[in-house]
């Protein structure tokens, strides 16, 4: 059990592609922190790095107080889990587990107490005497979890470990390795693709892009104060909506108008919009699909021209809740999360209104968030 | 109801059994000849026509006989070529797949400078002919004054190895990644990931290379009669066979040479039998799935 330090983390490969620019980051000992991004994002290179499988170009990295930069995987005291399973195809399931610890001398009896304990924590303990090839790939995942168990590693890394099981054996698994992280007390660094999976599992989330750390922060926070429209957009399903306007004056009042409409900003948020070193006026806005509220408008009055009207291009009904897509300007389509009671249709004229307390504001150039 | 079956149906079916016959007659009626030679005296070989098995001249009754077995064991050159081929074969297939799969190890899985020409060059080299290399690999023979056996060993291997190398490094490529880092992770130190999971997951691939390279070793008949020529206590046994004498001079001791041939061929066929299953899966199985 140890917590980790990147310091100004790089990798360059010899073809001159840099794949992490100056990674800073701090894990404490017990956290379960995710590293996701779109792939190419440098994600796996900094798990591969901080299991020693990459070379470090530049920068310190650290497990517990010691440098470990030049130190080989096997002197890390880290276990990895591979994407696809990685079990040792002519070892019986236990024989895999056991490997490890049997490379390290360990006596047979504690090997054997090691492996039998991990096999329970799973629910593996009638699968030990077969091969990987008979076990579907929930159960080969989790022999390839139990090796890393029996391990006792000071960290747990993780390589996009769910992505080559289905949809429901994911999201039991999902579970499975968090309740793990509670019951096993280790570091966890976790990479994936899924912010779903990095929403639900993570007690932090470093967002990469492109090799650069865009946001480390908890899920909550990247939820709701994400600090740049990378972030917004990544994280959340579906997506933020980002509609390009302005901010302006009125009677004291700061409002935020698009093609088609505006709307107040909230107190709070406008003051500090307003207090910017450098103020801006185009500005763009983002709010959630489940932050945009829809009003109907009475079939009579459908053509009536007010502001906020937005067209319903496409609407998709997943039971518990419904998404419509809405065409606000002539080039935009913006999707809200609606209740699935409300009675509209497509091309249907709605009025849209984002809630003032979930609004987010971004540089248009920069794309850095203008609240704190 | 069976469903019936059409007359053409019957036809391929018909065909298909004739052609597998004339395949399996074409194939193993020399060895069928060389046991049936292999039973027959000097005279019952003298016969004409020559008879399917061997035969009483007289009475026309079977009359097989195991002298020309007896023989070829009292032969003292062809005991002594057992054995040096045994030495040879089993020495050239051990070099070639320790150093072959060494390199194959790395020509599969390893990153490094000039791997591809390396590759090219070695596919190269199991191109040339033997002869072309015979008159230069002798006059080197010479000038470093090696031991015939030696340097069979050492010219065998410069087809053997080649071929073990490329065969052996398609099967290291097939092997995941993740298999030789998730074995770095658990501990395991470069030497130990290739023997301990690299080497068994190639066996299939080592047997069949293997068992090719004792083949080509065990057979091999030019190189053998040209390196012994000066040193004949080193010859193989397809060399010493061939300088069987008859009792008398100019006589070709036919059944004798059948009888050699067919003694070194079985322990051929029972390596073969032992690692079949191997050997299919060696020939079926490129990758392996993790």
């Amino acid at each position: 059990m140890a917590g980790l330090k990147l310091k100004n983390l790089n990798k360059i490969y010899p073809n001159g592609f840099h794949a992490v620019h100056d990674m800073n980051l701090d894990i404490e000992d017990n956290e379960f922190v995710v590293f996701v991004g779109p792939s190419g994002c440098g994600k796996s290179t900094a798990l591969r790095m901080i299991a020693g499988l990459e070379e470090i170009s530049s920068g310190e990295l650290y497990i517990g107080d010691r440098l470990v930069n030049d130190v080989s995987p096997k002197d890390r005291d880290i276990a990895m889990v591979f994407q696809n399973y990685a079990l040792y195809p002519h070892m019986t399931n236990y024989e895999n587990m056991a490997f490890g610890l049997k490379l390290r001398n360990v006596p047979k009896d504690e090997i054997d107490k090691s492996v039998k304990y991990a096999a329970e924590i799973l629910g593996l303990e009638n699968l030990l005497d077969r091969k990987p090839k008979e076990l579907s790939g929930g159960q080969r995942q989790r022999i390839a979890l139990g090796r890393a168990i029996v391990r006792d590693p000071r960290v747990f890394l993780m390589d996009e470990p769910l992505s080559n099981l289905d949809a429901k054996l994911r999201v039991q698994t999902r579970a499975e390795i968090s309740k793990l992280h509670h019951k096993l007390k280790t570091t966890f660094v976790y990479v994936t693709h899924d912010q779903t999976e990095a929403m639900t599992m993570g007690t932090r989330i470093v967002v990469l892009r492109d090799g650069y750390v865009m946001q480390v922060d908890t899920p909550t926070n990247l939820y709701e104060h994400p600090e740049n429209m990378f972030v917004a957009g990544f994280i959340g399903s579906p997506q933020m909506n980002f509609i390009e306007g302005e901010l302006n004056q009125e009677e004291g009042q700061l409002f935020f108008s698009f093609k088609g409409g505006k709307v107040a900003v909230q107190e709070e948020k406008a003051a500090q919009l307003k207090s910017l070193e450098e103020p801006v006026k185009k500005v763009v806005m983002g709010t959630r699909p489940e932050h945009l509220e829809v009003d109907t408008i009475p079939s009579e009055e459908q053509e009536t021209p007010v502001e906020n009207k937005a067209l319903v291009e496409v609407t998709e009904l997943l039971g518990s809740e419904t998404y419509l897509f809405l065409k606000i300007m002539e080039d935009q389509t913006i999707v809200a999360r609606v209740d699935p009671s409300i009675k509209v249709s497509v091309n249907d004229h709605v009025i849209i209104k984002p809630r003032q307390d979930k609004m987010h504001f971004f540089h248009p150039e920069t794309e850095q968030s203008l609240l704190t | 109801m069976k469903p019936h079956k059409t007359f053409r149906q019957r036809l391929l079916k018909l065909g298909f059994y004739f052609v597998l016959m004339i395949i399996f007659v074409y194939l193993l009626f020399p060895f069928y000849w060389a046991i049936n030679s292999s039973l027959k005296t000097e005279a019952q070989l003298q016969m004409t026509p020559a008879t399917m098995v061997p035969r009483n001249p007289a009475t026309g009754e079977l009359a097989p006989t195991l002298q020309n077995y007896r023989v070829v064991f009292d032969n003292q050159q062809f005991v002594r070529g057992v054995m040096n081929s045994t030495i040879i074969a089993f020495s050239t297939t051990a070099l070639a797949l320790v150093a072959g799969s060494f390199a194959a190890f790395a020509l599969g899985k390893l990153r490094f400078r000039g791997k591809k020409p390396t590759l090219y060059l070695i596919l190269a080299m199991t191109m040339f002919p033997q002869v072309t290399v015979l008159a230069g690999l002798y006059a080197v023979i010479r000038a470093l004054s090696l031991p015939a056996l030696i340097s069979l060993i050492l010219s065998y291997m410069i087809f053997t190895l080649p071929f073990t190398t490329w065969v052996l490094t398609s099967f290291f490529r097939g092997l995941p990644m993740a298999l030789l880092e998730s074995a770095q992770v658990d501990g395991a130190t470069p030497f130990q990931t290739f023997y301990k999971i690299m080497l068994p997951l190639t066996a299939p691939a080592m047997v069949t290379t293997g068992l090719l390279a004792f083949i080509a070793a065990w057979n091999e008949y030019l190189f053998a009669l040209t390196f012994t020529s000066i040193e004949p206590s080193a010859r193989t046994v397809p060399v010493a066979i061939a300088y069987f004498t008859g009792a008398v001079a100019r006589q070709e001791p036919f059944g004798e040479i059948m009888a050699a041939a067919v003694l070194v061929t079985v322990p051929i066929v029972l390596l073969v039998l032992f690692f079949q299953r191997r050997i299919v899966a060696g020939l079926t199985a490129g990758a392996v799935k993790g």
